[in-house]
């Protein structure tokens, strides 16, 4: 209802008026014409065209609303002419915004053109302001004032007719918002071909953004780009040594290189890990180690999502996993960097420090489209590919072959906050409405504020902007009204005025009134419908459904009625809304039409007026007292308003007569009308769904922390993840990681970097297990000190049918002090089908070899096993590959193997043995190092046994009495003992003897080793010294080996190869070297007792007795002159 | 009270045509002189009424009539009416002058021009004017 001036209310009031239609008439070339239905020579007005000051023009980006300013007032007087003609008055209807309507008011009227002086065309898209002047004989106000735009002219007979609508619907015509479409950015992009654009958040928003692939956004050229060639099994790299730019490439996305000499350097490479000065790409990208030099390009597409116009900041709190993606996972950010800082300052930052927190998630940036716009967009890093402990991925989720947009709670800087009315008002302007009330719209931001409503949510697809806007109305339960500018009234169920049948006009002085009533109810009708809204931090881009009643409790009959509610995260507030709109929807029960005078002048459509039937003496002409109670069995039935003759309707439409009588269509509903601040419902709090266990999707792709992952890990995921620093990994001890096996799927438990200390002896469950470190990582586990018992920190209990494999982690031993008898192990193995260790490291405890091993106590006889496996029941497979055992008592220590592979292995300072295997049927033991053992190097008791390309060296200089030494002792059935080089030096020993080679009991080829050997006794004191010593193997070959000999030993055996019991073997091709400081006989080849029928030839030897000696008890055969 | 013509309610208005009809043909039966005003009467279901007034301009109009006319004069009239240049029917205001309160009106027609020949008399052919209404547009000028 208008807001009258006494003065006003007064002439309305009268029962004499003389009214004046003025209508100012601009075309569409800015002519202005002031023209009336009759003559009036002169009219004081106020300026038809009154400007806003102090306002931004609302299309440009910078817009600000404050401060407000008054209008700029103008006095002018004007004649206005007779020409308006066929002019029957102003149709206005409500809005409808609950049935998606915003209705428009509209006008016709003629223009006289009499010689046709006017062009109608002229005046098609001009505008037409009408005012309404009334005189009650004393006061003369303007009482209304309404602004059309002329829609068409339709010229005939020396006059045209002017079609207007409301100036207001010209603002509502196409899609809102103006922002681009997604779609239209890249012309090269493929991107889902639909309505989402740029958004637009107000308050804080959680809808989804679209991402875009720009292609080739990120380049770097230069003549410091240089390649690294893949070795030994490393990364290949693409370095630049002037500048850290590489930082900005995205690991796992492809790059393209161009510009090296090298061919092979050339092409599309994926991205394993970028760095500020490195791009490490997968050991098999095929790169040749190329210096730089060459102007080297690189460049690389990468996706975005669009946030927003780049003149806004935008804050960023949370991205989730699309709905389409299946199970929910949400990432916060704990920083948003853009623009506190400058936009690359982090990113080198993040890669290249370690001061930064892994959280670091939201990069902004701008971006430039094909139209040279630019928009502010995001790259949500996360998700940590190479498990470094960072979060280096960007979040892409792939459907077919398009990419889906990502949720996210974001805020805009310089927004109009969260009061519906601000945000409306900010809207309209949006949409090229300059002329706002604001004064209505101040009022109705206090009344929002009053309810405490408040809006949060985004325009982030383009829609009708009629649906839209009603939509909004609808949101905050509000008109809108277009006057002589935009006003915003929220709506009232208080009655505005009570019209009587001294307001209800009737045509004659005898018979009926102008007043009509009609039943519309149909049977049955609905009586509740359904709420569309989202709760506070819930992805807008789906909602919950919930019934609301239209009235009360009644939810008995509904179809799909709905209330769409995007912004509203209130539960009250959704339900007040949506009741108060399901009210005038669905409750409908007659029309009423009827005439009034121009008393009621300053009602509005959509206002609550109440019909009274008790003017008129005993008579009930206008239906009051006759509506039926539409169900007996609600709540209303002892509800006594229908006893009344007083009834409340909701003006419809109206339309003002040039006359200024008035014909009023209005509803009457079923119920009475609710306020916003009468209803009361319950809040609605939706259960959180805790269901677990669920089928999920298999995974791929980058890992993360997140919940997502997490949950797979669970069931699919091929590890456990166990970091030392909290809230990186899944577990944070390995023994948890162990018992938390049983619950998951997987066998793989991966060691993140750090230092795992083991608190005490580590036990395996009933099934395989994988333990491997972190890729490039540096992987420590730390073995517990129990000084008062020997103790088994990896046991592995008799698990038959079970594998397990150990990778890529170091183990180091606690220093501590021995207490006698007590040994350790790290792994003690007594079951289990397979085995597998691959570089793993191992610093053991133990006695130290002077003087390599400072840190180690000289004496003791104990210390650590690396790998002891003795099984009860003969294990299938047992692999040592590439792993180095330091220090230590026994490195590694096999039994009852069926086939052991010991590969390029490093064992060294392991006092006692390096390696030894008993009862194995097949060993290969090739290409390892064992260096600086006490006692034994190589010892194989076994079947079928392959040791070849060893480099087998001892080093002992410490005093010792009585103990032999051995390179390699071999007792198999078949042997292969090719290719190895082995050094034994026995310095300061007494009555000790040495072998470089020993073999026993069985058939051996001995081909092709280097054999070096040293002692030095003392005097008086023997040492025997044996490079190779067979016994008891017979039909074998002992070929081509090359033997060297020296030392100071007075007394003892220096034999190079010497048989006992041993027969058929052929000894060709040897070299014998006994030194030249020789004090004893040397012989190259020894025949001991029990030897037959060996053959020998093409043997040299250097400072030998004699190549060949040849006692009593043996035959050896010369077949060549040199012996 | 002092005699109250339309002169007295009338504003000035220039005829479209300055050639005002022969004072000499005067009307030859009672001159109805109709006046009104552009009110509108509301009248409420309860019997109270609202007084609309559109406009105060006063509304005259003129009723004439001449049963015996020479051809001469007749012509005159006919002529005034039809001629594009003079009243052009009701499209054009001209000069009239009223017989009685002497005063100049600018005034057009307002009905159609019916005209009756009777047979020739001894003076020659007796021409008749039907009633004629007349739209007093001002005072002229």
């Amino acid at each position: 209802m208008l807001s009258l001036t006494t003065t006003q209310q007064t002439i309305i009031d009268s029962k004499f008026k003389k009214v004046d239609w003025l209508f100012e008439v601009e075309d569409k070339n800015q002519a202005l014409y002031h023209w009336s239905t009759k003559d009036i020579p002169e009219v004081t007005v106020r300026l038809s065209r009154t400007k806003w000051t102090g306002i931004v023009d609302p299309t440009a980006n910078s817009i600000s609303w404050t401060p407000y300013t008054t209008w700029v007032d103008q006095q002018l007087s004007y004649h206005y002419e007779f020409n308006v003609t066929d002019f029957s008055g102003i149709s206005m209807y409500r809005n409808k915004a609950e049935r998606g309507l915003v209705a428009a008011s509209t006008l016709k009227f003629s223009v006289l053109n009499k010689d046709s002086i006017y062009n109608p065309k002229d005046f098609e898209t001009g505008r037409v302001k009408v005012s309404l002047r009334i005189s009650d004989g004393t006061n003369s106000e303007v009482i209304r004032v309404w602004r059309f735009v002329i829609k068409r002219t339709e010229p005939h007979y020396q006059k045209f007719a002017c079609i207007c609508e409301d100036w207001l619907q010209e603002k509502l015509r196409g899609d809102y918002p103006n922002t681009k479409l997604v779609r239209n950015m890249f012309k090269d992009a493929n991107i889902t071909d639909d309505n989402v654009c740029v958004p637009i958040p107000f308050g804080t928003a959680y809808v989804p953004i679209r991402p875009v692939y720009v292609n080739s956004n990120v380049s770097v050229t230069g003549t410091d780009i240089s390649a690294v060639a893949s070795a030994d099994g490393s990364r290949c790299l693409i370095k630049r040594s002037g500048a850290t730019d590489f930082k900005d490439f995205n690991s796992l996305r492809y790059v393209t290189v161009s510009g090296f000499t090298e061919s092979a350097n050339n092409g599309t490479f994926m991205v394993l890990c970028a760095t500020g000065q490195q791009l490490e790409l997968s050991t098999s990208a095929g790169l040749a180690t190329e210096a730089e030099g060459d102007s080297v390009t690189i460049t690389q597409g990468q996706v975005y999502y669009v946030l927003g116009d780049s003149d806004y900041t935008y804050s960023i709190s949370k991205v989730r996993s699309p709905r389409a993606w299946g199970r929910k996972s949400e990432w916060t950010g704990d920083y948003n960097m853009y623009p506190v800082f400058a936009a690359d300052s982090w990113v080198a930052r993040f890669h290249q420090s370690t001061e930064w927190p892994i959280s670091i998630r939201f990069l902004q940036s701008t971006i430039t489209d094909d139209d040279g716009d630019s928009f502010r967009v995001v790259q949500p890093f996360i998700a940590d590919a190479d498990n470094d402990g960072k979060n280096d991925s960007v979040g892409i989720w792939v459907s077919g072959d398009r990419l889906l947009d990502m949720p996210t709670k974001f805020t805009r800087s310089a927004g109009p906050g969260t009061n519906p009315a601000k945000v409306l008002e900010w809207i309209l302007r949006d949409m090229g409405v300059s002329q706002i009330s604001y004064s209505h719209f101040a009022t109705a931001a206090a009344t929002f504020d009053s309810w405490g409503l408040a809006w949060n949510g985004a325009l982030w697809y383009k829609e009708d902007r009629k649906k839209l806007l009603s939509r909004l109305l609808v949101m905050c339960h509000s008109n809108l009204v277009a006057g002589e500018s935009a006003e915003l009234w929220p709506i009232s169920a208080i009655s505005q005025k009570t019209v009587t049948g001294a307001d209800i006009l009737k045509q004659a002085d005898i018979g009926v009134g102008s007043f009509t009533y009609t039943d519309i109810r149909t049977e049955p009708s609905d009586d509740c419908g359904y709420m569309v809204w989202q709760q506070d931090d819930a992805a807008q881009d789906a909602f919950m459904k919930t019934l609301v009643p239209a009235k009360g409790a009644n939810m008995t009959r509904y179809s799909n009625n709905i209330c769409e509610l995007p912004w509203v995260q209130d539960s009250q507030d959704a339900l007040r809304l949506a009741c108060l709109s399901f009210q005038r929807q669905l409750m409908t029960e007659a029309t009423i039409n009827f005439s009034a005078k121009a008393t009621c002048l300053a009602l509005n459509p959509a206002d609550v007026i109440t019909i009274s039937d008790e003017s008129v003496t005993g008579h009930r002409p206008y239906g009051g007292g006759t509506v039926l109670q539409w169900s007996t069995s609600n709540s209303w039935a002892t509800d006594n308003q229908w006893d009344t003759l007083d009834y409340d309707v909701v003006i419809e439409s109206m339309v003002i007569n040039k006359d200024v009588s008035i014909d009023f269509s209005c509803t009457r509903y079923s119920c009475s009308l609710d306020d916003f601040g009468t209803l009361i419902p319950g809040a609605i709090a939706p259960a959180t769904d805790d269901t677990s266990s669920a089928w999920m999707p298999a995974l791929s792709g980058p890992l993360s922390d997140e919940n997502i992952v997490k949950d797979s890990i669970t069931t699919f995921k091929n590890c456990l993840i166990v970091s030392p620093n909290s809230g990186q990994g899944d577990a944070s001890s390995l023994a948890e990681a162990l018992a938390a096996l049983k619950d998951s799927n997987a066998n793989g438990i991966c060691l993140k970097s750090g230092i795992h200390v083991l608190t005490g002896p580590i036990t395996f469950p009933d099934r395989d297990v994988d333990i491997y470190g972190e890729a490039g990582g540096s992987v420590v586990v730390k073995l517990y000190d129990d000084p008062a018992a020997s103790t088994y920190h990896f046991k592995i209990a008799p698990k038959q049918g079970r594998t397990y494999s150990f990778t890529d982690f170091k183990i180091i031993s606690p220093e501590r002090t021995y207490t006698s008898g007590q040994n350790n192990y790290v792994f003690y193995i007594t079951g289990g089908k397979s085995f597998a260790f691959k570089n793993v490291q191992f610093e053991l405890f133990g006695k130290a070899i002077s003087p390599h091993i400072a840190w180690l106590p000289p004496t003791v006889a104990n210390g650590d096993s690396g790998i002891h496996a003795d099984f009860a029941t003969q294990c299938e497979s047992f692999t040592v590959d590439q792993c180095l055992i330091h220090g230590g008592r026994y490195g590694i220590y096999l039994k009852n193997i069926l086939n052991a592979t010991v590969t390029k292995n490093v064992m060294e300072y392991n006092f006692l043995a390096a390696f030894s295997c008993e009862e194995v049927v097949h060993s290969s033991v090739q290409n390892n190092v064992m260096a600086y053992f006490e006692k034994y190097g190589l010892t194989v008791y076994g079947t079928n046994t392959a040791i070849t390309g060893n480099y087998i060296e001892s080093l002992y200089d410490e005093f010792v009495e009585q103990v032999n030494l051995w390179g390699i002792y071999a007792q198999t059935s078949y042997g292969v003992i090719n290719g190895n080089r082995i050094k034994i030096r026995h310095g300061r020993a007494n009555d000790c003897d040495s072998f470089a080679l020993s073999a026993a009991s069985g058939v051996f080829s001995v081909q092709g080793n280097n054999i070096e050997m040293y002692a030095q006794g003392a005097a008086g004191k023997t040492m025997n010294q044996y490079a190779i010593y067979l016994n008891s193997c017979n039909d074998g070959s002992f070929c081509g080996n090359n033997i060297v000999i020296t030392g100071g030993v007075i007394t003892g055996a220096r034999d190079g190869i010497a048989l006992v019991s041993s027969a058929r073997n052929t000894i060709d091709n040897n070299t014998f070297d006994m030194g030249s400081a020789m004090a004893l006989s040397g012989y190259g080849i020894v025949g001991g007792v029990g030897c037959i029928d060996n053959v020998g030839e093409h043997n040299s030897c250097t400072n030998c007795a004699s190549p060949y000696s040849v006692d009593v008890d043996n035959l050896i055969n010369v077949r060549d002159a040199d012996a | 009270m002092a005699a109250y013509e339309m002169y007295d309610f009338l504003a000035k208005t220039t005829a479209d045509c300055t050639v005002r009809l022969s004072t000499a043909i005067i009307p030859q039966h009672i001159m109805t002189e109709i006046g009104d005003k552009n009110v509108i009467i509301h009248l409420g279901d309860d019997g109270s009424e609202e007084r609309i007034a559109l406009s105060n301009d006063s509304i005259f109009r003129l009723r004439l009539k001449w049963d015996y006319l020479k051809e001469a004069d007749a012509g005159t009239i006919v002529n005034h009416y039809y001629s594009t240049g003079l009243a052009n029917g009701m499209s054009r205001s001209w000069r009239w002058h009223h017989p009685t309160d002497g005063h100049d009106y600018t005034v057009r027609f307002d009905t159609p021009l019916s005209r009756a020949i009777m047979p020739r008399s001894a003076d020659g052919q007796i021409h008749q004017i039907a009633e004629i209404t007349l739209r007093i547009l001002g005072q002229a000028t």
